[in-house]
């Protein structure tokens, strides 16, 4: 990991496009501003992280369709 | 082509069926075939087969029957890099977690996939706004609805 140390108000550059720019320091809060061009996609990485596990989660190959059938949602024609 | 599956058994796809997903899903970017199917004894739930890899299976719902006022936000290149289409003619969907425990069954309201149908393009989004819930229980979806 590359790890710089910025006071507020300096800026970090990215592979020409990207700015990362320390805005406030307050407390333990650090507010970050973020330059980039559109396509660029930036998350917090716990939401990201979160996404990915739920990914991996959803898309296990095993375990099977069964008790969707019990789900409220569900709308099949055998009786209760 | 045909598919050996677990979850859905031997699947005969069509390649003209496939929905491109140029970035995969998010943490998966090497995936981007997919193929929604049909899943009659399981209705409103639908499936969607990874064609890049037989193990990565998924059953899909409509967050719009689970909640009320399901709303995705897109941005203008969102809209672009699905084929430029009308927001209204979209097609999304949250992914389930499967449990054996129907009260365990979640999904994913946070990251949904959004499909245009016409052009077979699609992506999964990430909404930051923490009004949904990334394991939504679907257990109690009946009585979270309004009727």
């Amino acid at each position: 990991m590359l790890v710089l140390s910025r006071k507020k108000d300096e800026t970090i550059i990215i592979n020409d496009q990207i700015e990362i720019r320390v805005l406030e320091v307050k407390g333990d809060t650090v507010r970050i501003g973020i330059e980039a061009p559109k396509e660029v996609k930036v998350y917090r990485k716990e939401i990201f992280d979160a996404i990915v596990h739920e990914n991996k989660q959803a898309g296990a190959s095993s375990g099977n369709l069964a008790a969707l059938k019990s789900l409220p949602l569900s709308k099949n024609t055998e009786g209760e | 082509m045909k598919l050996k599956t677990e979850l859905f058994g031997d699947l005969e796809l069509l390649e003209d069926a496939v929905v491109v997903f140029p970035e995969g899903l998010i943490g998966f970017p090497q995936y981007n075939k997919f193929v929604i199917l049909g899943l009659p004894d399981y209705h409103p739930f639908l499936g969607m087969q990874c064609v890049d890899d037989p193990q990565f299976s998924f059953v899909l719902v409509d967050p719009c029957i689970v909640i009320d006022d399901y709303r995705v936000v897109l941005s203008d290149l969102d809209m672009q890099e699905l084929g430029g289409i009308n927001i209204e003619d979209l097609a999304v969907y949250a992914l389930v977690v499967l449990h054996s425990d129907p009260k365990n069954i979640t999904a994913n309201l946070q990251g949904p996939i959004v499909i245009n149908p016409a052009a077979k393009i699609g992506k999964q989004i990430i909404m930051a706004n923490e009004q949904y819930q990334l394991k939504h229980h679907l257990y109690s979806a009946a009585s979270s609805k309004a009727v």
